[in-house]
């Protein structure tokens, strides 16, 4: 099976194909940031037990 | 007799540890997800658009078919290379009707086929569909989908830019809870599949073992079908499950996009959450016992036998065994030694604690417009009773003290509460049942949502796959009770 963009289309699917792809992949790379709050998060409620409790 | 109390003090200590199991699984799969940053499939995609039969199989669909259908005419996809193959399972409601009309509507890109003796299930009607499909050479993917679901525009480009890579054999998208009028129980279903799907989804990318293709997006590339016989499993009541592993043995990869986004509609009573869960959790049990030699045994060109991916399915699978477990040990040891048991007691949860903090957070950003609209749902996920447990371990004294000023005395100091905290791990699944049971009833109806939120979404879940282990050990007939739809899904 030809696993090309058919003729024709073929420059504005990659581009296109290009384009989701970064964006995709900025998106994927905003989750160290979305992690990194939530693991702020648990060292916020931990500090809270060790300073208050 | 020393010796004998010292025996009992590490066996409850050690049913106390398997609590801890799944918690630590948990944090260990949310850990992993950042990593789907650097670690994805993204750098083998392209634009790639082969023909795509779309496989629906249908009984009394007929309040929802058409919408589907007309969505799938819509999608941003080459008209040319889409195909929809509507497989009316003996349907006795309207269904052949509005086939008929959007095979007219649709000339040679819808397809009516008609079983005249059905009832045997999604599979067997699935079957009928492929077969017909892969009797000439036309399609090079085949969508496997549900009849009430709705794709997102883009969602089939997105899912087959990773056919382009020949060593991806299937790819599944994220299917999210999409009621026009959502409930409490529709919000619950939200979070949980983001933090199921979306979630957990990306963490078993990254780990190269995916664990299920969505019975509502699975699409396969030619090679793959045919690959693994090609057809649908039809012993099981997890077909797609089956469908995954047996795609993942043949050393294909299974891929989960989580872009590709695709609306279902999602039950809205508690009662019919239990019969569409029990289907699967009974058909996880027996995806376990069917690939019995699979299980933490690492091969060569899977993953489906890593430590982690077994971790993962254990974790989920024997929740509820745990769960008793934890509790007889902590009761076990309170009478061994009650000062032990408080030390482990605050131990647990404050792990626990903190997974949930962890987990709540991530999930809600993960995919922030379901977040927003379930935060409730989020926080109150374990339940509220088990989010008073978990704060009076996490926080000592943060609700104890103002209630000591209050009434004079400190209710959690008692044995009472000491006895109901540990019990109350595995008795929410009692709760969850009793909930189940009076749902039906007039007073049920308005006491239910309120009790969901005290008891938890994730309690009345164990409660499911501990049903579902009763079931299959007691071999109950296989019946593909099917979860009723109206249509209310939303538009976008």
């Amino acid at each position: 099976m030809s696993r090309q963009p058919q003729a024709g289309h073929a420059d504005d699917t990659t581009r296109q194909a290009d384009a989701e792809r970064r964006r995709d992949r900025r998106r994927e790379g905003l989750l160290i940031v979305k992690a990194l709050g939530a693991l702020a998060l648990v060292a916020a409620a931990v500090m809270m037990r060790v300073i208050y409790f | 007799m020393e010796v004998l109390e010292s025996v009992a003090t590490w066996l409850c200590l050690a049913f106390v540890a398997t609590g801890a199991i799944p918690v630590a699984a948990g944090a260990f799969q949310f850990l992993v997800i950042p990593f789907h940053g650097v670690r994805n499939h993204y750098g083998r995609t392209a634009g790639y658009f082969p023909r795509v039969a779309v496989v629906i199989p249908a009984w009394n669909e007929g309040a929802v078919i058409a919408a589907s259908i007309d969505r799938l005419m819509r999608l941003e996809y080459p008209p040319q290379s889409l195909r929809v193959y509507l497989v009316d399972d003996a349907s006795t409601d309207d269904t052949p009707d509005v086939a008929r009309a959007k095979e007219l509507e649709y000339p040679g890109r819808v397809v009516h086929l008609r079983r005249e003796v059905g009832g045997q299930g999604k599979s067997h009607t699935l079957n009928h569909g492929i077969r017909e499909i892969l009797a000439d050479d036309w399609m090079q993917a085949l969508l496997i989908m549900d009849a009430d679901v709705i794709y997102q525009p883009d969602s089939m480009r997105l899912l087959t830019r990773h056919l382009a890579d020949p060593e991806v054999g299937a790819v599944t998208a994220y299917i999210k809870e999409g009621s026009a009028d959502p409930n409490y129980l529709t919000r619950f279903i939200g979070y949980e599949y983001i933090a199921a799907q979306a979630a957990a989804r990306r963490s078993q990318n990254v780990l190269g073992a995916v664990a299920c293709l969505a019975g509502g997006a699975q699409l396969h590339s030619r090679e793959n079908l045919e690959a693994i016989g090609g057809e649908i499993d039809m012993t099981s009541l997890a077909e797609d499950t089956f469908t995954t592993f047996r795609t993942q043995l043949a050393g294909r990869k299974v891929v989960f996009e989580p872009h590709a986004i695709v609306l279902a509609e999602e039950p809205g009573t508690v009662a019919a959450l239990w019969k569409q869960r029990l289907r699967w959790s009974r058909g996880n049990v027996q995806i376990t016992k069917e690939f019995k030699n699979l299980w933490f045994r690492p091969r060569r060109g899977h993953n489906l036998g890593a430590f982690s991916f077994g971790l993962f399915w254990f974790a989920i699978l024997l929740l509820p065994v745990t769960m008793v477990l934890t509790s007889v040990g902590l009761v076990g040891l309170f009478l061994l030694d009650s000062a032990l048991a408080r030390l482990v007691f605050e131990a647990t949860w404050f792990l626990a604690g903190g997974t949930y903090v962890y987990i709540t957070a991530l999930t809600v950003m993960i995919d922030g417009s379901t977040g927003r609209r379930a935060w409730r749902e989020a926080l109150f996920f374990p339940g509220a009773i088990s989010l008073l447990v978990m704060t009076t371990a996490f926080l000592p004294g943060l609700i104890e003290r103002p209630l000591t000023h209050l009434v004079g005395w400190d209710p959690f100091d008692t044995v009472g509460w000491t006895l109901f905290a540990y019990l109350w791990i595995s008795v929410s699944m009692l709760g969850a049942w009793l909930i189940k049971r009076i749902e039906p009833t007039r007073v049920g109806r308005w006491l239910a949502p309120p009790l969901v939120y005290l008891v938890g979404y994730g309690p009345i879940l164990c409660a499911i796959t501990f049903d579902a282990y009763i079931k299959e050990y007691r071999g109950a007939a296989q019946v593909w009770d099917k979860t009723e739809k109206t249509g209310r899904v939303r538009a976008s």
